[in-house]
């Protein structure tokens, strides 16, 4: 046995044995890896910014780079939850969009109503969230399905009964929207923070979250260990319709106006999902965090920002966002996954040399 | 009896359509005991572990542990009673720790039951499991992917171990170990079966039976042969009341005008990560089976002719030419077939038709003799027997051996000169399996060279000219037709080297 002490076992052994065995720095591979690669698109955008005689880190910029994070940061924290789960939300923009209409209708305008609106509307996206959750589990319907349905009931609903913009937010709500510390930290940044933070720690430190990675992981070894694999699918699909409503929220804050496709036209669906792939989730589900997905989204929100300043036509940005999202699900695609490892040869972890060793000692020296 | 033992099953019986695969079984463990649970493929072994375990509930039979009666319906359910198993395929998350795989389903909160999650108490908890096993070396943090699947089997122990188990059920522990990994096993069975855990051990290794169980069940066909203590029994007592069985199966006879011909493929040296050093020769026009027990890489060995993990060392030919296979395209280009042994996962698209798989390698890789292919193929299938409404049935409602019969005809269809079988009569019906041996004879008169695999001593022995036997990714050995099931089971299990074997 490779990993305990074995009464035949030398220093030597050991040492090859460890070496053998993934390195601890691998294993934070996907969140470091995406923070590094943040460091670097930073680096890049503060020179292309100073090229075009401009300063990244000048107080508008951050502040610019950093509002444009929360929404699609909100958003894509519930997209993390649902994708780790094994399940995918393709409802979100509506969502989005509807949430802004319900707020600014309920709000008309006036400070007193936001507490009720802000209610309802939340109410609502969870609501919504609960509907897709229940189909995802029970009817064993995929949630790619699941939200594309609802999604399209959902635009179908905006479309017959909103043209163009609907009610209008509360002055409170508005001054929110531009509120911040020091010019520098939005208000809505904060925001994402705080949740960023919540529901990293009800990833792990909660039974519900442990469940989530179980059950996303594999549904089968979930069941098996006696987990009740429909409440973690559930619950990742009402946070993330709630998450959604909340950037609905935030948009409203900004606008001032319910827009009926605020959300298709933020195309946050595609987007939400390239941002936590990108920051490391695995697509089947079962592996990633949300603090990978954060640095997904602020990769997106800085490489847009420098192609703003630098003037890049919108087709070229598409072009760009696309290489990125492809080169990074790329580059995870390269830790191979060995289902058997093999008996002979070097990439077994080295069986002992000496009179106790099996027979396949003499061909692990060779090289294969 | 009741008093000094830990598990008492008595009358477990359980049929699947009609089908009894074990009657009327009693089993006692005793605390401290290693009990040893033998029979070949089919016996009923695994369907009396998965009872215990509350995987399948049984029809009848009641189960005692510690003088009171249990009944459940989910593993869990088993394991809360004191029966864990450790079962051939891990239940474990790849992608989450060892910890958070040992304490799935049951993670400890602080603060009752409303409180967060214990991770410290978590990762304690499992390092003082790992300790009380005598392993050193795995942390409660290490993520489960990076394991051997020695390691990940130590963790399925340590998980069976927290429920406070006081029987372990451990299916094939050995199968996927190295030898030196057998002796760690060895070891921590010794310090469980100290704490006063039993163990039913479950192995076609008679020589770990010998070494570790006190006491040994038989089962044959689903019925209870025997159950002695390990020091009444000899190896060679133990393999024949295994096998003792009357011999009902029917093999075609061999043709009397098929001559065996020239070597048609040949291996010399052949090795990679899963075989080694593998030289053997098959002719044209015979049968060569490939006998050994479950992981002894006699797949892989198939898998490695047909291209689907590069050789490594030594060399291939086909009818005397040097053969390079890098790919399973390749491996069809030279004309060899592959019937695998997980024919709805590999063999057939079970949502497409019969025709459309039938002609599915003919197409991909020979395409323009689809058309050619596509007309004989109403005669090769109605040749075969299959039973279908028509061709443009879906073949996930055939039954198994026609879905079998369809597998064939597609890989019959480029002609082959070597048909790779890998338990070609696996899950099919009695009639199928006649027409499958039918087919390989007439595959032989044409000059074909078929090397089969199988887990079924009467059949290899039945078909084959040769046989060979595979043990630990080596060829162990070369028996002729005709061989008694005893001897290819002392050589596949290695009780032959220790010179006592029937």
């Amino acid at each position: 046995m490779s990993s305990t002490t074995h009464p035949h076992e030398t220093p030597e052994d050991v040492r090859r044995r460890r070496a053998s065995r993934p390195k601890a720095a691998r294993q934070l591979g996907s969140t470091a890896l995406i923070y590094l690669v943040l460091v670097g698109v930073v680096v890049a955008s503060a020179v292309l910014t100073a090229v075009e005689g401009r300063n990244f880190f000048s107080q508008g910029n951050i502040w610019g780079v950093l509002t444009a994070m929360s929404v699609l940061g909100l958003i894509s924290i519930g997209q993390t939850l649902v994708i780790l789960v094994g399940s995918l939300d393709l409802s979100v923009p509506y969502v989005v969009s509807l949430a802004t209409l319900i707020a600014a209708g309920g709000m008309k305008g006036l400070d007193a109503n936001v507490p009720a609106a802000v209610f309802n509307t939340l109410v609502l996206c969870a609501l919504i969230g609960l509907v897709m959750g229940l189909l995802v589990s029970l009817l064993d319907v995929h949630g790619f399905i699941a939200s594309l349905g609802v999604g399209l009931i959902v635009s179908g609903y905006l479309a017959t009964n909103y043209q163009g913009s609907h009610g209008a937010a509360a002055p409170d709500v508005r001054l929110l929207g531009r509120s911040g510390i020091a010019g520098i930290i939005p208000t809505a940044f904060i925001i994402l923070l705080v949740c960023t933070l919540i529901v990293t720690l009800l990833l792990r430190y909660t039974r519900i979250g442990h469940h989530l990675y179980a059950v996303g992981g594999n549904r089968e070894v979930a069941r098996m260990s006696g987990v009740r694999t429909a409440v973690p699918v559930i619950a990742a699909h009402v946070v993330c319709s709630l998450l959604a409503g909340l950037a609905g929220l935030m948009l409203l804050s900004r606008t001032g106006v319910g827009l009926p496709t605020i959300g298709s036209q933020g195309r946050y669906d595609l987007l939400s999902i390239a941002a936590v792939v990108l920051g490391g989730t695995l697509l089947a589900g079962g592996k990633g965090s949300v603090i990978g997905t954060i640095g997904g989204v602020a990769i997106f929100a800085v490489i847009d920002n420098v192609m703003g300043v630098m003037q890049v036509n919108p087709f070229l940005k598409d072009f760009v966002r696309g290489l990125v999202i492809v080169l990074a699900v790329a580059v995870y695609a390269r830790r191979s996954v060995v289902s058997r490892p093999p008996r002979f040869g070097p990439d077994r972890v080295l069986p002992l040399p000496g009179p106790l060793a099996g027979p396949a000692s003499p061909t692990d020296k060779e090289p294969a | 009896m009741t008093d000094t033992h830990v598990l008492v099953a008595t009358g477990m019986t359980k049929s699947f359509f009609g089908n009894t695969v074990l009657a009327d079984l009693d089993l006692a463990l005793r605390p401290g005991e290693v009990h040893g649970l033998v029979g070949e493929n089919g016996a009923g072994k695994s369907t009396l572990m998965k009872m215990l375990a509350g995987v399948y509930t049984p029809d009848r039979g009641t189960i005692l542990v510690n003088g009171e009666q249990v009944s459940y319906s989910h593993p869990v359910q088993a394991q809360r009673a004191g029966v864990s198993t450790v079962f051939q395929e891990f239940n474990l998350l790849l992608e989450r720790t060892i910890a958070e795989n040992i304490w799935l389903g049951r993670e400890p909160r602080r603060f009752g039951r409303f409180g967060p999650v214990d991770t410290a108490r978590m990762r304690r908890d499992t390092e003082e499991l790992l300790t009380g096993l005598g392993v050193e070396g795995l942390r409660a943090g290490t993520l489960v992917r990076s394991l051997s699947v020695a390691e990940q089997q130590i963790v399925e122990i340590a998980k069976a171990v927290s429920f406070d188990a006081k029987v372990i059920q451990m299916d094939e522990p050995t199968a996927a170990l190295a030898d030196h990994e057998v002796e760690l096993l060895y070891s921590i069975i010794e310090r469980l079966t100290g704490r006063g855990v039993a163990i039913l051990y479950v192995s076609h290794r008679l020589k770990e039976i010998f070494d570790l169980c006190r006491t040994i069940t038989i089962l044959k066909d689903g019925q209870h042969v025997a159950t002695r203590p390990a020091e009444d029994l000899t190896e060679g007592e133990l393999v024949r009341l295994m096998v003792g069985r009357p011999l009902t199966q029917y093999f075609p006879d061999k043709p009397v005008d098929v001559a065996v011909g020239a070597p048609r493929l040949t291996l010399a040296g052949v090795g990679n990560g899963y075989v080694d050093g593998v030289s053997l020769e098959v002719r044209a026009g015979e049968i060569v089976g490939l006998a050994g027990l479950q992981g002894s890489g006699r797949t892989e060995l198939l898998e490695t002719v047909f291209g689907v993990h590069p050789v490594a060392r030594g060399s291939v030919s086909l009818d005397g030419a040097p053969l390079e296979v890098s790919s399973p395209r390749q491996g069809v280009r030279a004309r060899l077939a592959f019937i695998t042994e997980d024919r709805k996962a590999k063999g057939l698209a079970l949502n497409q038709s019969i025709l459309d798989n039938s002609l599915g390698v003919v197409r991909s890789v020979f395409p323009r003799r689809t058309g050619s292919a596509r007309r004989e193929m109403p005669g090769v299938l109605s040749n075969l027997d299959v039973a279908a409404h028509s061709l443009d049935q879906e073949v996930q409602f055939l039954s198994g051996g026609n879905q079998q019969k369809v597998v064939l005809a597609r890989w019959l269809s480029i002609d082959p000169l070597v048909v790779l079988m890998d338990e070609p009569t696996r899950g099919i019906d009695v009639g199928a399996k006649h027409r499958v041996y039918e087919l390989m004879r007439e595959l032989t008169r044409q000059g074909v060279a078929v090397l089969m695999v199988s887990s079924e001593l009467p059949e290899v022995i039945g078909m084959s000219d040769r046989i060979l036997v595979m043990r630990d990714g080596r060829l162990a050995g070369e028996l002729p037709a005709g061989s008694s099931e005893e001897a290819v089971l002392a050589m596949a299990t290695g009780a032959a080297s220790e010179g006592d074997a029937a």
